[in-house]
């Protein structure tokens, strides 16, 4: 397993706000890293900063041997395979499923990137790639279906098809199970943990500490923008001072 | 009950479970067949008709307004794609009035050509306003089309060109078109061919790619998509669009007040665009046509009545369309089409 995304002492601030102090991460093909804390900890903040929609005031952010402030704007980092999903989903709403799905592999065509998950799909035409993603997921609807017509966990799972169909190498997932029921969660665990079997770094934000512990290898706690604790999930779980920050210091 | 298959929406599931995605059967129902058999004739016919179907009611020239007034329209609509609005159409306009009146003034060039040269004469305004548009939105980008097209009519029309109310140049119509019944042909073959070439950008990869920056920027660029190319793109569509709609202003009018250009009117003709349907190009049309040829008629017809009440025309029957009729025109088109075909 190698390093493929490399955060050090990464920091941003918004007017007097500290979002971001000194943070250092790292993210491994083949492993699932999560990024954890209470809410306003920094995590959005941190992927904005990976997939170029923020710009860190100092620190450096190197992705698979490239500084990603070379790499430039988040269309750039995308097609170098910097993948993501948002905490609130960000469908393309007026389209089908299949239509958001063609937009990431066509995205992938125009990067012209192979599949580190399954490299037979780099061979398939755009829909048929399309319709096996879709499988991957296990979206059991029709691909014509209007994206807006979707329930919420369906537009959780379309979204991370679609940041599948982009070919990414680093797949940043903001809070995937929220809004899932309890089985599409587990399944998402399984899903998560598959692709990092397959060859993809997976960065995880998410609040339901199951599904972190049930996939990461890897735990960065954030408390107000600032690494409060890293280490295994057993060693987190056990840890005081992310007991405090999650419970407060009187529990 | 029809008698061809009727639209399939659900594909049967795969042995695994997992939906096989299909295009939906796309037989038409014998009534919606028929319908729009009789719906296309009766537009065709309208079409060639043109404004001798209103000789009655007022001259060619009125209905030759009401389709630039539709180009026009349809310049606002289509920044709508990207979520969009630009006031600066109509200094678009304007130049392109003065730009086939330049070519005409300085060159020889068949009137097919002169068009050519006055529509791609609009980029590099368009880049212009398209930079605006990369470093604005909303609000802040109306404001500075607005201002744009301020500094185009102070410092261009007026001072460049000539006084508030007159400008230098004339356009000149060719033989062929001499006529505004003639002029009306070439106004509608070009609005045509415009709405065929929107219709199909619209139905293609790029007007999903388009459809997609209108609904979230930021996943558009995080999936590895420029949303500032797009916008440029659209910026220069819609400025096209805007300066042929100029140069056929141009060509009707013969010379053209300055304060035609006037910015406050863009706004008038982003009224027309929302009670139309903003973003659809239907009713872009229709909403240009109506609000641009109708009070021309209505002119002609009861002059003094008219004119003493035209600002209710604009006015109240806009926002009665805009508070009572969800989508515009294009709404009311659809649901109506909706229920000749047996929709609903």
């Amino acid at each position: 397993m190698n390093d493929l995304l490399t955060i050090e002492d990464v920091a941003i601030s918004f007017g007097g706000i500290q979002a971001l102090r000194d943070v250092s991460l790292t993210a491994r093909t083949g492993e699932v890293a999560g990024v954890i804390g209470p809410n306003g900890a920094g995590k959005t903040t941190l992927f904005n900063c990976i997939s170029g929609l923020l710009t860190p005031d100092r620190g450096s952010m190197t992705f698979d041997g490239h500084h990603l402030h070379a790499l430039g704007n988040p269309m750039l980092r995308a097609r170098r395979g910097i993948g993501r999903t948002y905490q609130t989903p960000r469908l393309f709403r007026s389209i089908s499923v299949g239509d958001n799905l063609m937009m990431g592999c066509r995205a992938a065509n125009a990067a012209r990137r192979g599949y580190d998950f399954d490299p037979t799909l780099a061979e398939l035409r755009p829909e048929e790639r399309a319709r096996r993603i879709a499988d991957l997921v296990g979206y059991r609807g029709a691909l014509d279906t209007p994206a807006s017509s979707l329930s919420f966990g369906e537009m959780r799972v379309i979204e991370l098809a679609r940041a599948l169909c982009a070919s990414p190498s680093l797949l940043m997932l903001d809070e995937p199970a929220s809004g899932l029921d309890v089985g599409q969660a587990q399944d998402l665990v399984g899903l998560v943990r598959d692709l990092a079997d397959l060859g993809l770094a997976v960065l995880l934000i998410e609040h339901d500490m199951s599904v972190v512990m049930g996939v990461c290898e890897d735990i960065t706690v954030l408390d107000f923008g600032s690494v409060i604790a890293r280490g295994a999930p057993r060693e987190i779980q056990e840890n005081q001072d992310v007991l405090d920050a999650y419970l407060g210091k009187a529990h | 009950m029809s008698t061809t298959a009727e639209f399939q929406t659900d594909a049967p599931p795969a042995p695994d479970g997992i939906a096989v995605a299909s295009r939906p059967g796309r037989t038409v129902p014998s009534r919606a067949l028929v319908a729009r058999t009789i719906g296309g004739t009766l537009l065709a016919a309208f079409v060639l008709a043109g404004p001798k179907l209103f000789t009655w009611a007022g001259p060619a020239g009125a209905y030759d307004f009401g389709l630039t007034v539709a180009m026009l329209v349809v310049a606002v609509s289509v920044l709508a794609w990207i979520g969009e609005i630009s006031l600066a159409v109509v200094a678009q306009m304007g130049l392109g009035m003065v730009g086939l009146s330049w070519l005409q003034d300085h060159t020889s060039f068949p009137l097919a050509v002169s068009l050519v040269l006055v529509t791609l004469s609009s980029i590099p305004t368009s880049l212009i306003l398209g930079l605006f548009c990369l470093r604005l939105r909303g609000v802040n980008f109306v404001i500075a089309s607005l201002a744009f097209a301020g500094m185009t009519q102070k410092a261009f029309f007026q001072k460049v060109l000539g006084a508030a109310t007159s400008l230098h140049g004339r356009v000149s119509r060719p033989s062929l078109v001499r006529s505004d019944g003639a002029l009306y042909y070439l106004i509608m073959f070009s609005l045509i061919a415009v709405v065929i070439g929107l219709y199909l950008l619209q139905r293609s990869r790029m007007g999903t790619a388009l459809a997609s920056l209108r609904d979230s920027e930021t996943a558009f660029w995080t999936l590895g998509y420029s949303p500032a190319a797009y916008k440029l793109f659209v910026v220069c569509l819609s400025g096209a669009i805007a300066t042929l709609a100029g140069a056929y202003y141009g060509l009707l009018q013969g010379t053209v007040p300055s304060f035609y250009f006037n910015p406050g009117l863009a706004i008038v003709y982003f009224g027309f665009a929302v009670a139309g349907g903003m973003g659809s190009i239907g009713g872009a049309l229709g909403g240009g046509l109506f609000f641009g040829a109708m009070p021309k008629y209505l002119e002609v017809l009861w002059p003094s009545i008219y004119n003493k009440f035209d600002f209710l025309f604009y006015g109240l029957v806009a926002l009665v369309i805009i508070v009572w009729v969800p989508g515009g025109l294009a709404g009311l088109g659809r649901r109506f089409w909706a229920r000749v075909e047996g929709r609903s």
